[in-house]
């Protein structure tokens, strides 16, 4: 399943369902490609309005948030740790951790 | 005669790189070098160079499946980035003839160092890191001390899996406890006597500490945030099942971006499972 999507709307880690190209025929994302956050101000200095991506995201997203489940990841994560997240830096390797166990 | 001192010994034994990488070091030296000087160099050897395209065509370099001439690869990631990845591709090569263990298979220990070489390069980029060239390289090479061990010690080696197993500590600590040198210094001897750049010398050397010799140091500190974070995000087999602590002193050099880790980590899974069956299959 694929959707059309805003260039405002586009995240980090969505993957082009069809190639980006500009005005001028030239490829600035090729199908396939999994978007960085650096690629949406390229894409909004280029003018493109949206793209398409693959959809299958939402699915894994709705999981990634199933409280019970984070909790367990976590939990999980904490065992092969042995030390807390002191700052937000770790915190977001904590979450992307989790993230990642989940899908 | 002590571990560390045979370990010395027999570092002086063992075999310099494949002489390509060297004559490529060397015509990257010389001035008078052309692209096509150098592009006959790396397409001596037809399998290597065709590696060296796949790669060079991984996402993470930001060409993706535009790179189909080595030249266009020198033109396009520079000479200095195409010597660090025919660099790392000699040291895997190198190594694939090598003693394993059931402990750290080949494909598990490539796959932890791939990972963390990707990583090292994302999160150079992140705060626009000067000289991202060799990101990719010392993050792939940070625990080349270990096969080295294993290489050199064998069996003896397989002592320092048992006591994780045992104690489930760090492989570092294991390898103290039971050779009385780790797999960093190990690395750092590997590394004189191939003459590696100093640069990824001292990042095998610190990347426990993330620190270069105490002082602040963006590439020591990516490759260890990146093996920290390839450990939590359990790509490959760094030979223990913990994630240490990051040390504040070098996460805090970095200043990342505070959303860099779920930024990076969706391409980092894809972009590591396509490179590893590029620079492994």
């Amino acid at each position: 399943m694929s959707k059309l999507v805003e260039t405002d709307q586009i995240q980090p880690g969505m993957i082009l369902e069809s190639p980006v190209v500009n005005k001028f025929g030239q490829m600035l994302l090729s199908k396939g490609a999994v978007i960085e956050s650096r690629h949406i101000g390229m894409l909004k200095t280029w003018g493109i309005p949206s793209v398409m991506v693959y959809n299958d995201q939402e699915e894994n997203e709705k999981k990634a948030y199933d409280p019970e489940l984070m909790r367990k990841a976590e939990e999980e994560l904490i065992k092969r740790m042995s030390w807390q997240p002191r700052n937000p830096i770790e915190e977001n390797l904590l979450k992307a951790a989790v993230e990642l166990l989940l899908k | 005669m002590d571990i560390v001192e045979k370990i010395t010994e027999s570092i002086k034994d063992l075999p310099t790189l494949p002489t390509i990488f060297y004559a490529i070091s060397e015509a990257m030296n010389n001035p008078r070098s052309t692209t096509d000087d150098i592009a006959k160099i790396v397409s001596t050897d037809q399998a290597s160079a065709f590696k060296v395209l796949k790669v060079a065509n991984s996402p993470f370099f930001g060409f993706r499946g535009r790179i189909d001439t080595i030249p266009q690869a020198i033109l396009h990631l520079g000479f200095n980035e195409l010597k660090n990845i025919i660099l790392a591709l000699s040291v895997i090569k190198f190594f694939s003839k090598s003693k394993y263990s059931e402990y750290l298979k080949p494909r598990d220990f490539w796959a932890h160092s791939i990972a963390a070489g990707i990583c090292t390069r994302m999160l150079g980029a992140s705060v626009k890191a000067p000289n991202l060239e060799q990101y990719f390289l010392a993050g792939i090479l940070h625990d080349i001390g270990k096969l080295l061990l294993l290489d050199l010690l064998g069996e003896q080696y397989l002592e320092v899996f048992r006591i994780i197993e045992k104690k489930n500590c760090l492989i570092k600590e294991a390898e103290r406890a039971s050779i009385g040198i780790d797999h960093a210094e190990a690395g750092r001897l590997l590394a004189e006597r191939w003459k590696l750049p100093p640069v990824i010398k001292n990042t095998i050397y610190y990347h426990h500490f993330g620190l270069n010799d105490g002082k602040a140091d963006t590439l020591t500190a990516c490759v260890h945030m990146a093996d920290i974070a390839v450990r939590m995000f359990d790509l490959g087999n760094p030979g223990d099942h913990l994630v240490p602590q990051p040390n504040l002193k070098a996460l805090n050099t970095l200043a990342l971006p505070a959303d860099v880790f779920t930024d990076i980590a969706p391409a980092l899974m894809i972009d590591f499972s396509q490179t590893i069956s590029h620079i492994l299959d």
